[in-house]
This record gives C-alpha cells, sequence and structure tokens, in this order.
C-alpha cells in the first residue's frame, strides 16, 4: 500500500463571492506523478492555490489532508513546511531580497534547522548550473526584472534547493523555449523519487515527455470529471477536451 | 462696480510658502446689474427636465470642496444670472449630448452661472457645457457646476472654456458620484487670462468611479491656475486623473491634483498623470501632485513628466515632408488627443484641436 | 453692496487665522533675551563677530512666525528650551528618569552601559576620546580638519567667519534663527583639494561635546576634487530632557568635490526634530544625501541641494518610518541653477500603528539650467489603517531644455507577496518583515555594513508585535 500524501475531498472554494471549486477531489500518493489538464477557467490554478491555503480564496465545503493530518485550516508556512510546494504560474516580485538570501531563509524554515552559509552556497551554485542559471542571478532580487523563463527555472530551483514532499506545478511549461522545457523537464526528472509526488498543471505536454505519468486528471466547472492514465494525452491533444469530456 | 481682492486656499494641504502654490488672490468685481445675463442655448430631448431655478439648499454639503471658500461661495450664489437644474430622469438614457450654451459680449460682460446637474438611478447623459464670447469685449465669468451621479447612474460632463485672452474665468466644478455610479469629468481650460479652474469629485458610494481629463493650453501671457482633486470614500472606488498640457510663449502653469483616500476605502485604486509638452523657453511649470491617504488597503500612483518634443519624431515626421511647424502642430495634436477622443461631440473635438492647432506659430513657438 | 462686501472679505479671512491658536504663547519668544544670548557667546569666549551673528539672528527669531504648514508644533515648550540654554543650568537628568523602552532598546541592539549613558545624556560620559584621538592624528597628517565647532571659531575663524550661515541664513525659518542665535557643539571639517578619505568620519565621536545633539552645528568643506563620506548620529535611542532638536548643516562642495552624508537618526519619542540641511555644490560636485528618519514625536527634515556650477549632481536616498504617535514630515530640495545639472530623489516610508509619515519635496529648475536632469521616486508603504501617509511634492520648471520625471507609489503589502513568501515556509510575520526588509533596501545598501545591520535590527524591533 503507497502511502497517501495529498487527499482532497469534495473541495468548494470561491473568490469574491463567487465560486470556483464544486466538489474537487483528488488522492496523490508517493511515488506518483499527476497531470491536471482542462479548459481554461476550469479552476485548475485555483485548485492549487487553495490547498495551499491561498487566504483570497475561501474554502466553503470539503477538507484538504497531507499525510493524513486535516490542513483545511491551516496557513500557507505551515503546509509548507510539511513538505508541500507549489510552482506559481505568475510568481512574486520581490524587491530588496535576494534570491540566495531568500533561499537561504525558506530553506531554514522548511527544514526547521540552521542552514550554514558556505555549503548552502555551494549547492545552490549546483542547482543553478543543472538548470543552466548563471551564478549572477543568485544575488539578483527575487524575481525582480526576470523574464516569464527565468522566473520560471528560479520556481524550479526553489523546488531542487527545498526537496518537497509534494510539488505542485502550475503551468510551469508556459511561456518558455523548447531548450528551457528540456531543461525543466530534467530538473523534474531528477527530483522525481519513490517518497515524493508531483501535481503537473500543463497545456502544452512536451514537458511531461521524458516523465512517467501515472495518472491523467481532466478538470472542468470546478471538478475532476474525469481520471485516466496517460494515454488520454494524446487524445487531448488530437481532438481537444471536447472528445474526452463528452 | 464694486470690487474686492479675497484669497483662495488651492491646497488641502499646505506646503513651502515659496513657490507659491498655496493660494492665489482672485478680484472678486460685484457686477451693478446681475439681470444683465448673456445668452443661453439649451440643445436637449424632451425627457430631460431642465429648470431655471431649484432649491438651492437641497444638495447636501458643498460638493465644490476644499477650492471654494466661504467667501466665492457667497458671491457666486448672491450673484448668480444664470441658474440651470438639468435632471436626467430615473432609469433614462440619452443617447444625444445635452449641450448647454453660455455667451458673453457687450450686452452682458458679467456671467455668474450655477449649474446643477443631476442623473437619477440608472440614468445616463453626457452634457455640454460651452463658454463664448465675442471678441473685443472685456468679459468675467464665475461659475459652479455641481453634478450629481446617483446610483449606477452614469454622467460624462464636459466643459469648453475659449473665452478671449483678457477675459476673467473662475470656475468650479463639485461632483460626487454614489454606489456603482460613474462621472467622467473633462475640462479645456483653452483661453482667458488667468484661469482659475478647480474640480472636486466625491466617490461616496461603494464601486463609484470618477474620472478627470483636463486639457489646457498656455499661450501668450496666459496664467493658468488648477486645483483638482478626488475624495475616495466609499469601498473599491477608482478614480483618475489625468492632464495634458502644452505650454509656450511666456505662458505659466500651476497644476494641483490630489488623490485623497479616507479611510474606510479599502479597496480602492486611484492614478495620477500629468503629461506637460513643453514648446518655449520662457514658460514657467509648476506641478504639485498630492497623494493623501488614511487606509491601507489602497493603491495610489502618480506620474508626471514634462520636456520638449522628441527629436527623434520631430526628425521623423519632417523627413516625410513635413515643416517643422506643422510638425509641432501634429505633435501638440497628438499631445491632447487621448481626453479628446474621449468627447462624443464632433464639433467640440474639433473647436479643441483648431485652438490647440493654431495657438502654435503665433507667437514664440514659431519655427 | 458694501455691507456684502465687508461679510464676504471677513470670512475669508478667518479661514487663513486659524494656526494662529496653538502658537500665540511664543510669538514674542518672550524670556530669550540679548543678556542670555551674550552670556552664551562669552562662556565660550568668542569673537565678536560671533556674537554680533546671535544676537542678529535673536531679532530674526522674535519677528518670525510659526512655519504655516507641516505637522502641529503645539507641544513646544519656548519657556523650557529658555531655561535649557541658558548657561550653568541645573538641568542635569537621572539614569533613573530614563523611560524604561529606551533602556530597553539600548539592551536588545547591545550597546555598552557606559556608552547608554552617554546616549542617554546622563551620568559619566562615553569616553569615545582614545578611538577618536587615533583617527584624528592619521587625518592630520593628511591636513584634514576635524574638530568641534568652538574649537573650529577660534583656531579656523576666517573660514568659519566666511561661511557660518550663509548658506543657511537665520531668515530661512523660525527654528534656524533660533539655533543661530544659541547653538553649540557640532563638528567642523575641512577637507583639502585631492584628499581622498577611506574611512568615513563620524559625529558619533564627538557626542561628549556640551550641548550637542540640541542645537549642534555642523560645517563641512570639501576642497577641489576632495572626497569624504560622513555619518551624523547612530540608530540607537538618544534621549534629552529637552524635547526641541533645532540642529543646522552647512556643507560645501567645492569643483569635482564628492560629499556623502549619511544621518540615521532616533531621537527618543519625545523630540520635537526640526533640523536644518543644505549643501552648496560646484562645478561637477557631488552630494550623496542618505537619511533614516525613525525616532522623535515630530521630525520637519528636508536636505536642500543648491546645484550651482555645470554639471553639478545630488543624491537623495531616504526612508523614515513612523509608527504610534510619530508625525514624521521629510523629504528633499534641490535647486538646478547651472546647466547640465542632476538630481535623484528616492524616497520610501512606513508607516504603522497610527504614525504619519510624509513625503515633501520641492525641485526647481531655474531658466539657466539648460539640459537639467531630475527624476524622484517616492514609495509609501502603509501597515494599517488607522496610519496616514502622505505625499506633498512640487516641482517648478522654468527651463524647457529640462527632463524631468516625478512617480509616486502608495500602498500596503501585497497580500499575493505574503502567500508566496509563506508557501515557501516563512511565517506570516517572517514573509511581512522580510517584505519590509526588502523595501528599505535601497536604503540599507548604501550604509556601511555596521549601520546597515543595526537599521535592520531597529527595524525588526519596530515591527515587532505590530505584526500577524
Amino acid at each position: 500500500m503507497p502511502k497517501n500524501l495529498l487527499s482532497v475531498r469534495n473541495l468548494c472554494a470561491s473568490v469574491d463571492g463567487r465560486r470556483i471549486l464544486n466538489g474537487a477531489e483528488l488522492e496523490i500518493n508517493a511515488g506518483e506523478v499527476h497531470v491536471l489538464m482542462g479548459p481554461n477557467g476550469a479552476g485548475k490554478s485555483t485548485l492549487a492555490n487553495v490547498v495551499m491555503g491561498d487566504p483570497r480564496y475561501s474554502v466553503d465545503e470539503g477538507r484538504v489532508f497531507f499525510e493524513g493530518a486535516d490542513i483545511t485550516e491551516e496557513k500557507p508556512d505551515a503546509r509548507a513546511r510539511r513538505g508541500m510546494f507549489l510552482s506559481f504560474q505568475a510568481p512574486e516580485e520581490i524587491p530588496g531580497i535576494t534570491v540566495e538570501n531568500f533561499l537561504r531563509a525558506a530553506k531554514s524554515a522548511y527544514t526547521g534547522e540552521d542552514v550554514k552559509l558556505l555549503p548552502f552556497r555551494k549547492e545552490l551554485r549546483a542547482r543553478m548550473e543543472e538548470l543552466g542559471m548563471d551564478a549572477s542571478y543568485a544575488s539578483r532580487y527575487l524575481n525582480v526584472g526576470f523574464s516569464g523563463g527565468e522566473k520560471k527555472k528560479n520556481e524550479i530551483l526553489q523546488m531542487a534547493v527545498l526537496n518537497p514532499k509534494l510539488a505542485i506545478l502550475d503551468e510551469t511549461d508556459s511561456g518558455l523555449d523548447i531548450d528551457a522545457v528540456k531543461t525543466i523537464s530534467e530538473s523534474i526528472h531528477r527530483h522525481k523519487n519513490e517518497e515524493n509526488a508531483i501535481v503537473i498543471i500543463t497545456h502544452i505536454t512536451r514537458i511531461l515527455q521524458k516523465l512517467p505519468v501515472d495518472y491523467v486528471h481532466i478538470m472542468a466547472d470546478g471538478r475532476i470529471v474525469k481520471t485516466s492514465d496517460a494515454s488520454v494525452i494524446e487524445k487531448i491533444n488530437r481532438d481537444g477536451f471536447a472528445s474526452v469530456l463528452g | 462696480m464694486s470690487q474686492f481682492e479675497t484669497m483662495l486656499g488651492r491646497m488641502p494641504v499646505r506646503t513651502w510658502s515659496r513657490p507659491r502654490v498655496n493660494d492665489a488672490g482672485l478680484v472678486l468685481r460685484e457686477p451693478d446689474d446681475v439681470s444683465l445675463a448673456g445668452g443661453a442655448d439649451i440643445r436637449a430631448s424632451g425627457q430631460i427636465i431642465i429648470k431655471q431655478s431649484y432649491d438651492r439648499t437641497a444638495f447636501g454639503e458643498d460638493l465644490t470642496g476644499p477650492f471654494v471658500p466661504e467667501g466665492l461661495r457667497v458671491f457666486i450664489e448672491e450673484n448668480t444670472n444664470r441658474r440651470h437644474l438639468i435632471r436626467i430622469p430615473k432609469g433614462y438614457a440619452e443617447r444625444e449630448p445635452i449641450v448647454l450654451t453660455l455667451h458673453l459680449g457687450m450686452e452682458s460682460p458679467v456671467l455668474v452661472d450655477d449649474v446643477v446637474i443631476e442623473a437619477e438611478e440608472d440614468a445616463s447623459a453626457v452634457v455640454i457645457l460651452k463658454y463664448t464670447s465675442d471678441d473685443g469685449t472685456r468679459v468675467q465669468h464665475f461659475g459652479r457646476t455641481r453634478v450629481i451621479v446617483r446610483r449606477n447612474a452614469r454622467v460624462q460632463l464636459v466643459k469648453l472654456q475659449m473665452l478671449p485672452n483678457d477675459a476673467a474665468h473662475t470656475d468650479a466644478v463639485g461632483g460626487v458620484a454614489q454606489a456603482g455610479a460613474r462621472l467622467d469629468v473633462i475640462l479645456a481650460e483653452l483661453g482667458a487670462a488667468r484661469p482659475l479652474s478647480s474640480c472636486n469629485l466625491i466617490l461616496e458610494g461603494d464601486g463609484a468611479n470618477a474620472e478627470l481629463d483636463v486639457v489646457y493650453l498656455g499661450d501668450g501671457e496666459r496664467s493658468l491656475d488648477m486645483s483638482y482633486r478626488a475624495e475616495h470614500r466609499g469601498r473599491k472606488t477608482v478614480s483618475g486623473i489625468y492632464a495634458k498640457g502644452i505650454l509656450m510663449d511666456r505662458s505659466k502653469k500651476i497644476f494641483r491634483d490630489t488623490l485623497d483616500f479616507k479611510s474606510g476605502a479599502s479597496g480602492s485604486k486611484g492614478r495620477e498623470e500629468e503629461n506637460v509638452l513643453m514648446l518655449g523657453r520662457d514658460v514657467r511649470n509648476i506641478s504639485v501632485p498630492l497623494l493623501l491617504c488614511g487606509e491601507d488597503n489602497v493603491e495610489g500612483e502618480h506620474a508626471a513628466s514634462s520636456g520638449r518634443p522628441d527629436e527623434k519624431v520631430l526628425f521623423y515626421l519632417m523627413s516625410r515632408g513635413l515643416g517643422e511647424l506643422e510638425a509641432k502642430k501634429l505633435l501638440a495634436q497628438a499631445a491632447v488627443s487621448s481626453i479628446v477622443e474621449k468627447i462624443p461631440e464632433a464639433s467640440v473635438r474639433n473647436e479643441i484641436l483648431g485652438a490647440v492647432r493654431r495657438s502654435i506659430g503665433k507667437g514664440g513657438a514659431k519655427a | 453692496m458694501k455691507n456684502q462686501k465687508t461679510r464676504v472679505a471677513d470670512i475669508d479671512r478667518a479661514r487663513f487665522d486659524f494656526r494662529d491658536s496653538d502658537k500665540s504663547g511664543y510669538k514674542t519668544g518672550k524670556g530669550l533675551t540679548a543678556d542670555i544670548v551674550a552670556e552664551i557667546s562669552a562662556m565660550k569666549n568668542e569673537p565678536a563677530w560671533m556674537l554680533e551673528r546671535r544676537l542678529r539672528s535673536l531679532e530674526v527669531y522674535n519677528r518670525t512666525p510659526m512655519p504655516a504648514w507641516g505637522p502641529p508644533l503645539g507641544e513646544l515648550d519656548m519657556d523650557e528650551i529658555v531655561t535649557y540654554v541658558r548657561p550653568n543650568t541645573e538641568m542635569k537628568s537621572d539614569w533613573n528618569d530614563v523611560p524604561g523602552y529606551i533602556k530597553n532598546t539600548f539592551e536588545r541592539l547591545g550597546i555598552p552601559q557606559a556608552e547608554r549613558e552617554s546616549l542617554a545624556g546622563v551620568g559619566a560620559q562615553y569616553d569615545s576620546e582614545v578611538v577618536y584621538h587615533n583617527i584624528r592624528r592619521e587625518l592630520s597628517s593628511q591636513g584634514v580638519v576635524y574638530t568641534d565647532m568652538e574649537t573650529a571659531v577660534r583656531e579656523h575663524e576666517d573660514t568659519v567667519k566666511e561661511l557660518f550661515m550663509k548658506l543657511v541664513p537665520p531668515e530661512d525659518h523660525k527654528f534656524v534663527a533660533l539655533h543661530g542665535a544659541v547653538w553649540s557643539g557640532g563638528s567642523f571639517v575641512y577637507v583639502p583639494e585631492g584628499v581622498r578619505l577611506d574611512i568615513p568620519l563620524q559625529s558619533y565621536f564627538r557626542l561628549n561635546a556640551p550641548g550637542a545633539g540640541q542645537f549642534e552645528h555642523t560645517l563641512i568643506v570639501v576642497e577641489k576634487g576632495a572626497n569624504v563620506h560622513f555619518i551624523e548620529g547612530c540608530s540607537a535611542p538618544k534621549y534629552n530632557v529637552l524635547n526641541l532638536h533645532a540642529g543646522c548643516v552647512e556643507l560645501y562642495v567645492r569643483e569635482g568635490a564628492t560629499l556623502r552624508y549619511s544621518t540615521i537618526e532616533n531621537w527618543s519619542k519625545n523630540m520635537m526634530n526640526l533640523n536644518t540641511k543644505r549643501a552648496l555644490v560646484e562645478k561637477n560636485g557631488t552630494i550623496e544625501w542618505i537619511s533614516g528618519t525613525f525616532g522623535s514625536h515630530t521630525t520637519m527634515l528636508y536636505p536642500s541641494s543648491i546645484l550651482k556650477g555645470e554639471g553639478a549632481r545630488s543624491t537623495f536616498t531616504g526612508i523614515t518610518f513612523a509608527g504610534a504617535g510619530q508625525n514624521l514630515d521629510t523629504g528633499a530640495k534641490v535647486v538646478h541653477l547651472a546647466p547640465n545639472t542632476s538630481s535623484t530623489i528616492s524616497s520610501r516610508s512606513i508607516s504603522k500603528d497610527g504614525g504619519i509619515a510624509v513625503y515633501r519635496s520641492a525641485v526647481s529648475i531655474l531658466p539657466e539650467a539648460t539640459g537639467a536632469k531630475s527624476s524622484a521616486v517616492c514609495e509609501s508603504l502603509m501597515m494599517d489603517s488607522k496610519s496616514r501617509s502622505d505625499t506633498i511634492p512640487v516641482m517648478d520648471i522654468r527651463s524647457d531644455e529640462a527632463d524631468i520625471g516625478h512617480e509616486a507609489r502608495i500602498g500596503r503589502i501585497s497580500d499575493a507577496a505574503v502567500f508566496y513568501l509563506m508557501t515557501r515556509g516563512l511565517s506570516e510575520e517572517e514573509a511581512k518583515a522580510m517584505i519590509v526588509r526588502g523595501f528599505v533596501e535601497p536604503i540599507a545598501k548604501e550604509l556601511p555594513l555596521e549601520y546597515a545591520v543595526e537599521m535592520n535590527r531597529l527595524i525588526s524591533l519596530e515591527l515587532e508585535g505590530t505584526i500577524g
């Protein structure tokens, strides 16, 4: 019996009185790769953000469990410290805080341990090199003046450094050129093991080519309407969502 | 004709005494005979209620805000020789602009007008006020225009001032937008010797919108004194104050704009922007953009820029065969076009663009 | 008609009289007499010309009204000030009288006891002479003069006589006139042509001069091609029994010279800080202002740069942090007098717990300043809806050949940014503190490391318990 990481049960959530999630259900176990697809406005990003505890959404009904613990009411930082990670579709720009200082503070919060400067710097350099990021990015302000692609790489860098149990990647591949998608895909592959799980929200499927996808969920109108294996991806690419939703 | 000088406070909050921006002196000349009103021409459909009088106490607080001190208010109320109430009835959407033309001339050199525009719930209309004059007569205009936009109603007010270069002009606009209402005011200050223009917009109800667009033209010896303000009271209100100015010859201008976020105006946004095209060496350009904020959950922004026409753009236009003067006229026209385009009446658009074009090449802005 | 005219005019005048009501008590500056001023001068063995200047300032002080704008100054007790400035006054305070929150902050900042007592203006004075002595030896070998103002009046009389209160005349405003009459203490710095000092000069070492931190006068001359960094004050809270600080700073930056003037001030929360700072910059010279305002009850502080020579430059980087009960009115002034002069203003403020932060500026471009460039960016952070943040800039442009830009923004910490940081494991408090530290980073990075560290610690202290 594989270890359950995330369990989303009948999740209903709204923003500004507008209902976005309508009874979403999702089960994710350690060692699995899940893909979340669906038309624009289906609620994919909302599901990711609500699972991560975004205070802008209110949870009207349903529960979220992580490793068996009910985290529905937990703050985002508590969820992060449990080993959850969200790669944002549009990461925030934080002026005045360098990538290195931020990641060191985050790593320390994540692990609950002091992070020594020199070993950390060495690790960060190594991870950056894998992602083809210039070392100078470490001393730049967090996401400030980064191109779309640089921001996404920076998200994956954070995943690689923090090493979460569950990583939700929200359109991490959109707006990237072929080489960048390949680099990021390789990084996800390196990160992946039998102890952790990955959820990939995507429109394009190039990022999935090298990854062993276990489940594909199709979302529509705020809930997951269909779950199948990786073979459905080809059908969607060819015939669109309507062909699998009908 | 008795006259006396008074001091108008022009800033919601005072600052340095130099350069002098806090106050403006104003000579108030009482008309000998207020019955000598100039001609007025109103174009409006039958559904619009138009009255020559109204209950002066009917409209609550003085919407003109900090820019009309007691002295000027009393002066206007006691000397008014043109009083109009324009009411757009509940739920009625007027398609054609309502145009009120106020004319000053030999027979009526002093105009003191007091106009109230009231849009009832869910009503909408465009109201255009034009101030014109015969050449060769020294005229004086003192005006107050108040606009009440009730729930979910929509009003666009356009005021076009094209008085002769020696005319006196003191004008105050005050407006309030209730919940869900939208009030747009466009002011074109293109004439007079020393226009004293003000506008105070109150975003009273939740979700109210108000925007003020100002086009001003400084040519010859004109000295413009302008004070504008948007006050956010309701939640999720949105305001904008945008100005496009052209200065040339020996003209001078003071432009003060204020966004005032009151405590409780949570979720509101406001933006101020002023762009000045400088076409002369001897102009004086003073800007005082204020952001006053007593609420944390707001976004307020200001940006100002000022400078000569871009050399590269001038060169580009001239490389296509335009003379320098014509190129400058084109750039001046372009500078104000984003605001002028918002006016639905073609004749008013053309009058503004015509005045801008005519002013260039007359004096020091010659090529 | 006649009646109506009178009535209207009366009502109108009343609008501008309201400020008089809270300042009627000290219109005449009662109590401060020529005798007291002469006594101060005699105590210091001053030359006659200095006494004359003091007496002229006193005259100006007596006839100058309180400022008609800015924060309310009703809490000033001018009688008490007069008592204090009188020589031989018995106004010694006791360590036990120093407010608890200040003692607490000393402790949190890790300041030694002896130094604490000096900062609080009580008891044994912190002996900085040893440190200072070594620095002085090194400086004098390069011809640099760094001494207290009283000594400078005697030993560098010609220079002081030529420059003292010429850049900031007593007519400027009431408090600088008061300063001119009763000034005491402060620093005099003279950097000869071509000398570039690597270590910053710190007025910190001069704190034990009598009267320093109250009406001190700073006069700095940086000669042609020379370069110096002067640091005024420190981030530890300074406590004085008297609640008025009216210092005056005059900076002369000669051709091609560079002066960086940094201040982190953290006056105790009862202080009215009404300070005047001005720099005159000649051809291709540079003045760099770094200004942090954390303490005081009320501050009015607008460092001014007069760009007199062609190509002169000025940069102003300021941070203001207004907490409960504070009304901090800060900003900058720049006058462009010559061609191709340039100025930048970068100001940031934080207001919380009902604090009021006001940014006030004036940038003037005169007709002869062709090719002048000026840009200002002003950002204000509101921590809660009890606080206030106002931005009041004035731009006076009289040259069409000038490139002017101004931007201002007011808002709060973005919820989305806090969420983003929290998803990486930081608590809400840590996330907000991190964003605030990032907000003040442009100032912190301009300061020497130990000051930047202190400033960050100070911000963490100020934020503690208010977030969450």
